[in-house]
C-alpha cells in the first residue's frame, strides 16, 4: 500500500500552476525584502559591516529556500502568526506571572511543551503508518511534524524577545545553552525531514526521523527540568558576537542532515532485511537505490554546511581567542566528524564498480551518528574546554 | 567525485625512465584507498588529545597514570599530541597524498574543462549514458532553433564541424565543475601552508635542536630574565600572553611552550591606560574593556585604542586580545576591633591578597587568601522577594582570610563581606567563619548604626561588658539604657524605631558572639581595586592564506557537489533524424529525467 504524497502535497502546497507559482515567489521576495529593511530600520544603530553581511546571508538563504520550496513560505508566515501574539504580549508589558495566555501558551517554555506534544503525536503516527500501513496515521504524522516545526521556531522567536525582558542589555539570540540548542536541533531536523519527504514523496522515513527527534526532545525536557536551563541567563562576553548568528545555524543545519542521514541509513538496513524476509514494510519505504541517494544527498548537504559552519567558528575563534585553531576538544571533534564524512564522500564518489555497497555506506552513516552526537553533546558533557558554554 | 582511470604518472614524469618501485610508490600515493585510510587515521589519532588532557603538569599525569604508564604515554608524545612528530607526520602524509592527487589530476582536468576544438569520436558519443534517436517533422527546426531551446535551459551551445561537413551542436552546462575538485584539495594544502607560516618555523627548528630551551619558573618577574634570552621583536609570527596592571607598560610577553615559556620581545611598548568592567544586574560580567596605548622605543605614541572580548585591537600586524582580568594587586583595607577591650579605637591596615600578618598582640597569624569581587547568590537565600527575571543578587566583594592561633595551631577560615546587606530596612555587616576541618559555617550579622560601620555595635558591646562588670543585671531596661548612652556618646541619632531594631539585632549578634573563637573582629572596610588586564598578542602573517583557503574550500565543495557538468551532442543523422547523446558528471537519475524532457521538447 504505497502512498504517493504528491496528491496530498497539492493540499498543502500552493497551486502548482507556473503563473501562480511565480506570483507567490515574487510576493515572497517582496515580503522578505520588506522584512530585511524593517530589521535594518529597527536595529540600524547597531549596524556595521558585519551586521550587513549577516543580514545579507540570512536574506539570501531564506529567499532561496522560500523560492524553491512553497511550503517553506507558508511555514515562515505561520511562525510569524504564532509568534506575534507572544511577542506582542511581552511588548505590552505582560509576563508569565500576570498573563495566563503567556504562562500556558505563548511563553517559550510552554510553547516548547506544546511542541513536544506535537512531536510525540507525529512520531507515534509515523510509526503506526510504517507498521500498520494506516494512511491516515501517515497524514497525521505529517501534519503534526509541521505543527512541531512551527511551534518550535515560533517558541524560539518568542524566546529571543524574552531575553530582552529581564533587562534590555541581556538580549541575545537564544542558542547559547544546551536547552536552546536542543530546541533548535529538533525544529531544524523536523524541517529538513519534511523537505526530504516532499522530495521523496514517501512517508515511511518519518518513522525513523520523528522518533529520533522525540529522543532529542526528551533530552531537552530533562535538561530544562533537571538543570533549569529553560531559565534565561545573560550572555557571557565571549559569546556576545554577531558570529553566533551565522556559526550556530550553519552547524545545526549540518547536524540535522547528519542525523537524518543516519536515520535513512537505518531505514536502508531495515528495508534490506525486510526484502530478505519478504515483509510488507517494503511497500512503505522508498527503494534501496533511492534511500542510498537520499542518504548521500543529506550527507553532502550536511558536509557543505558543516564545513562552512566550522570555518565560521574558526574565524570567530581567530577574532575572540586569538587563534584560528586551538585543538580545543570541540574543534578537534569537529575535525573528526569532518574527516569521517570526507572519507564517506570520497568512497561514495567513486565510480559504481569501485563504490562500497549501499549496506556499507548505510552502516557508515549510522555509526557516524555516534561521532556527531559526541561532537555536539558529548564534548560539552564529558570534556569541557573553551566551548563548554553549553555544559550542564 | 573520483577519477577512475588507472593511475599514471603526470606526463613530464612519464616520459622519463622510472624504476618500478618509484612507480609503485606514486600509484600508492595517488590512490583513493590511501586517501580514505589517511583521513580515518588522522580522525582516530585526533581523538587521543580530546580524551587525554593536553599539556597539564607532569605531577598530574603521574598521579593519574602511575609512573609506568606515565613513561609509556610520554614516550608516545601523548601529552602534546597535536604538535608531536608522529601526528604531524601523519598529517604531512595526508597533505603529500593530496598534493600528489592534485598534481596527477589537474592537467587532465584542465583539458577536460577546455572547449573541444574538434568533434569527439563516434565511439565516444555512442558510449555516453543517455542516447536518443528522434525524428523531427520536416522543416520544423534547424540547428539554430534547437540550440535556442537548450540555451533557454541554461546550456551554452557551440557548433562543431563534424566529418564530411556535418554540423553538430555541443551544449554544455557546468563546464568548470572540475574546479570543485581542484579548489577543495588545494585548500587543504593552503591551510597547512598557512599554519606552517603562522607557526614560526625557524623558532620551532631551533627549539627542536635544543638551541633554545623554555624557562619553567613561572614565578620569575619579567625584569629578572636576562634580555639575551628574549626572542627578537621582528620574529615573523608569535602568540603570547601578558598581564598588565592599569597604568603600567610592558615591552615583552610570555610565549607558552610545552610546560615552559619563552619571553617574546614586542615590536612596541604596550601601556594599559584604563580598564573597565561592566556587569549584568545579577553580577555576571558583561564586558571588560582595556584602553591601550602603543609606544615605540623612543616613547612616541603610535596608536591608542580599545580591546574587549570579540574585538581585538590590531596594529601593524599584531592583534591584541582582551582575554582575562584579575585584581591581584588590589589593596584591601581591614578594620580590626578588639573584643577584649571594645573601647579601643579600631585598628586599620592595608594588605594585598596572598600577604600574611600578625594580629591579636602577635598571637595570631592572619593570611588573606582570596578576593572575589562579584558574588551572586539567589535572592531567596537572603529572604528577599524574587523579581521577575531577577532571581539572583550581587552581594558585592567578599574576602576570604585565614586566622591561625600560633600557640595551638588551630585555624579558622573567615569570609568578610564588604557591602552591608539590607534586610527590612536595616543594614548588617556579614562575617562568616568556620574552623578548619570542621565544615559548620557560622554567620555573624552585625547591625550597623545609622552612620554605617560596626563602630556603634562594638562600643555598645564594650558598654554592656562594663555594665556587667559593675554588677548590672541583664534586663531589657539595662540594654536599652546602655544603648541610649552609647548612642549619645558616639553622637549617633537614632529614631525610636531604629533603636528598637538595633537593639533586637544586637542581641542576636551578641548571642552569636558567645561561641566566637577569637578576641578580635577583623572586617573588610575598604577596597582599593587595582585591575590587571590579561592580554593575548598574536602576529599571524599566514592568516590571509588561511582565509583564502576557507573561501576555496567552501566554494569548492559547493561546485563539487552542486554543479554537475552536463553535456548534450545533437547531430542530424538522416534527413529528419536527430541523434542526441548526453552525459552528466553526477546524479545520472536526475539527468535522465532532464534528458527525456529535452528530447521531448526537441521533437515538438
Amino acid at each position: 500500500m504505497s502512498v504517493d504524497v504528491s496528491e496530498l502535497r497539492q493540499w498543502f502546497a500552493f497551486p502548482q500552476g507556473a503563473r501562480e507559482q511565480r506570483l507567490w515567489q515574487r510576493l515572497w521576495a517582496v515580503a522578505l525584502t520588506a522584512g530585511a529593511f524593517a530589521v535594518w530600520a529597527i536595529f540600524r544603530a547597531d549596524f556595521w559591516m558585519w551586521q550587513y553581511i549577516t543580514l545579507g546571508i540570512w536574506y539570501a538563504g531564506l529567499l532561496w529556500f522560500g523560492w524553491h520550496w512553497p511550503a517553506f513560505r507558508r511555514l515562515f508566515f505561520a511562525i510569524l502568526v504564532v509568534a506575534a501574539p507572544g511577542v506582542g504580549l511581552y511588548m505590552a508589558g505582560y509576563t508569565a506571572a500576570n498573563s495566563l495566555l503567556l504562562r500556558y501558551v505563548f511563553q517559550s517554555t510552554a510553547m516548547f511543551y506544546w511542541m513536544s506534544g506535537a512531536i510525540l503525536v507525529s512520531a507515534v503516527s509515523y510509526y503506526w503508518y510504517l507498521y500498520a500501513g494506516s494512511q491516515s496515521a501517515g497524514d497525521r504524522g505529517h501534519r503534526f511534524a509541521w505543527l512541531a516545526t512551527v511551534l518550535g521556531f515560533a517558541g524560539l522567536t518568542i524566546r529571543w524577545k524574552e531575553t530582552y525582558v529581564g533587562h534590555p542589555s541581556w538580549g541575545h539570540i537564544p542558542v547559547t545553552n544546551m536547552y536552546d540548542a536542543m530546541v533548535l536541533l529538533c525544529t531544524v531536523t523536523a524541517l529538513f525531514y519534511l523537505y526530504y519527504e516532499a522530495q521523496g514523496k514517501r512517508r515511511g522515513l518519518g518513522a525513523f526521523a520523528m522518533p529520533m527527534i522525540l529522543a532529542a526532545d526528551i533530552f531537552l525536557i530533562w535538561v530544562g527540568i533537571a538543570y533549569h536551563q529553560n531559565q534565561i541567563q545573560p550572555i557571557v562576553p565571549a559569546l556576545n558576537s554577531f558570529w553566533i548568528k551565522l556559526h550556530v545555524p550553519c552547524e545545526f543545519v549540518a547536524y540535522a542532515n547528519f542525523y537524518l542521514a543516519a536515520m535513512v541509513g537505518l531505514a536502508y538496513l531495515l528495508r534490506q532485511r525486510a526484502e530478505r524476509l519478504g515483509s510488507r514494510l517494503v511497500e512503505r519505504l522508498p527503494d534501496l537505490n533511492k534511500l542510498e541517494r537520499i542518504m548521500a544527498a543529506m550527507v553532502t548537504f550536511g558536509f557543505l554546511f558543516f564545513t562552512a559552519g566550522t570555518i565560521l567558528g574558526a574565524v570567530w575563534a581567530a577574532k575572540a581567542w586569538g587563534g584560528f585553531w586551538s585543538w580545543d576538544p570541540k574543534e578537534t571533534w569537529a575535525l573528526i566528524v569532518w574527516l569521517n564524512y570526507a572519507a564517506y564522500l570520497h568512497l561514495r564518489g567513486r565510480s559504481p564498480q569501485h563504490r562500497p555497497t549501499g549496506k556499507t555506506l548505510a552502516w557508515w552513516s549510522v555509526i557516524s551518528l555516534l561521532t556527531v552526537t559526541f561532537c555536539f553533546i558529548g564534548v560539552d558533557l564529558f570534556l569541557g574546554g573553551l566551548h563548554s558554554y553549553a555544559k550542564l | 567525485m573520483a577519477i577512475e582511470h588507472s593511475p599514471s604518472l603526470p606526463e613530464p614524469l612519464a616520459r622519463r625512465h622510472w624504476s618500478a618501485s618509484a612507480r609503485l610508490i606514486w600509484q600508492a600515493l595517488v590512490s583513493m584507498r590511501l586517501a580514505v585510510h589517511l583521513l580515518l587515521f588522522v580522525a582516530i589519532a585526533s581523538i587521543i588529545g580530546t580524551i587525554l588532557a593536553q599539556q597539564v603538569s607532569y605531577h598530574q599525569y603521574v598521579a593519574q597514570f602511575g609512573p609506568f604508564w606515565y613513561r609509556v604515554f610520554s614516550d608516545l608524545d601523548l601529552y602534546d599530541v597535536y604538535r608531536c612528530g608522529w601526528y604531524i607526520g601523519l598529517v604531512a602524509f595526508l597533505v603529500l597524498s593530496t598534493a600528489s592527487c592534485i598534481t596527477r589530476n589537474t592537467p587532465s582536468m584542465l583539458r577536460d574543462m577546455a572547449l573541444p576544438k574538434r568533434l569527439s569520436s563516434q565511439k565516444f558519443l555512442a558510449s555516453r549514458a543517455e542516447q536518443a534517436e528522434i525524428s523531427v517533422a520536416s522543416g520544423s527546426g534547424s540547428l539554430a532553433q534547437w540550440g535556442g531551446i537548450l540555451r533557454e535551459r541554461g546550456y551554452r551551445t557551440h557548433t562543431l564541424a563534424g566529418p564530411n561537413g556535418q554540423r553538430i551542436i555541443l551544449a554544455q552546462k557546468g563546464r568548470f565543475y572540475r574546479l570543485g575538485y581542484i579548489f577543495t584539495h588545494f585548500a587543504i594544502i593552503m591551510f597547512c601552508a598557512g599554519a606552517l607560516y603562522n607557526a614560526n618555523l625557524p623558532l620551532k627548528i631551533r627549539e627542536w635542536f635544543g638551541a633554545i630551551s623554555p624557562l619553567s619558573n613561572f614565578a620569575l618577574p619579567l625584569a629578572t630574565i636576562p634580555q639575551k634570552d628574549w626572542l627578537p621583536a621582528n620574529d615573523s609570527a608569535f602568540r603570547g600572553i601578558i598581564s598588565i596592571p592599569v597604568g603600567q607598560s610592558v615591552n615583552a610577553m610570555f610565549e607558552l611552550i610545552g610546560d615552559g615559556f619563552l619571553v617574546q620581545r614586542l615590536p612596541f611598548t604596550v601601556h594599559l591606560d584604563h580598564f573597565t568592567i561592566t556587569h549584568y544586574r545579577n553580577g555576571i560580567a558583561k564586558s571588560f574593556i582595556s584602553r591601550i596605548s602603543l609606544y615605540n622605543a623612543h616613547g612616541k605614541l603610535l596608536h591608542t585604542g580599545i580591546a574587549y572580548p570579540n574585538h581585538p585591537l590590531t596594529y601593524d600586524g599584531v592583534s591584541i586580545y582582551q582575554t582575562s582580568y584579575n585584581d591581584s594587586r588590589s589593596v584591601l583595607q581591614f578594620q580590626s576591633h578588639s573584643l577584649l577591650d571594645p573601647e579601643l579605637p579600631a585598628n586599620t591596615f592595608g594588605v594585598r591578597v596572598g600577604q600574611k600578618l600578625r594580629a591579636g598582640s602577635g598571637n595570631y597569624e592572619l593570611a588573606v587568601e582570596k578576593l572575589k569581587i562579584n558574588n551572586t547568590i539567589p535572592r531567596k537565600d537572603l529572604g528577599l522577594a524574587e523579581r521577575p527575571g531577577h532571581s539572583m543578587i550581587n552581594v558585592g566583594p567578599i574576602v576570604r582570610y585565614q586566622v591561625t592561633d600560633r600557640k595551638t595551631g588551630e585555624s579558622w577560615i573567615y569570609k568578610s563581606y564588604l557591602r552591608p546587606l539590607e534586610r527590612h530596612g536595616e543594614h548588617f555587616l556579614l562575617l562568616a567563619y568556620h574552623q578548619q576541618g570542621n565544615g559548620i559555617e557560622h554567620y555573624l550579622a552585625i547591625p550597623e548604626g545609622a552612620q554605617g560601620g560596626i563602630g556603634l555595635f562594638v562600643h555598645y558591646l564594650g558598654a554592656l561588658e562594663n555594665a556587667a562588670a559593675q554588677g548590672a543585671n541583664a534586663s531589657s531596661t539595662v540594654f536599652r539604657q546602655t544603648l541610649r548612652q552609647v548612642a549619645e556618646a558616639q553622637n549617633v541619632q537614632l529614631t525610636p524605631q531604629e533603636r528598637s531594631n538595633f537593639l533586637r539585632a544586637s542581641l542576636i549578634a551578641l548571642r552569636g558572639l558567645h561561641d566566637y573563637p577569637l578576641p578580635f573582629l577583623v572586617t573588610l572596610h575598604h577596597l582599593h581595586l587595582q585591575w590587571s588586564a590579561g592580554l593575548e598578542m598574536t602576529k599571524y602573517p599566514g592568516m590571509q592564506i588561511v582565509y583564502g583557503a576557507c573561501f576555496l574550500l567552501v566554494g569548492g565543495i559547493f561546485i563539487l557537489f552542486y554543479v554537475p557538468r552536463k553535456r548534450l551532442w545533437i547531430r542530424l543523422t538522416a534527413a529528419h533524424q536527430l541523434r542526441v547523446s548526453g552525459d552528466s558528471s553526477r546524479n545520472p537519475e536526475d539527468f535522465h529525467q532532464e534528458f527525456l524532457e529535452i528530447t521531448e521538447e526537441l521533437q515538438s
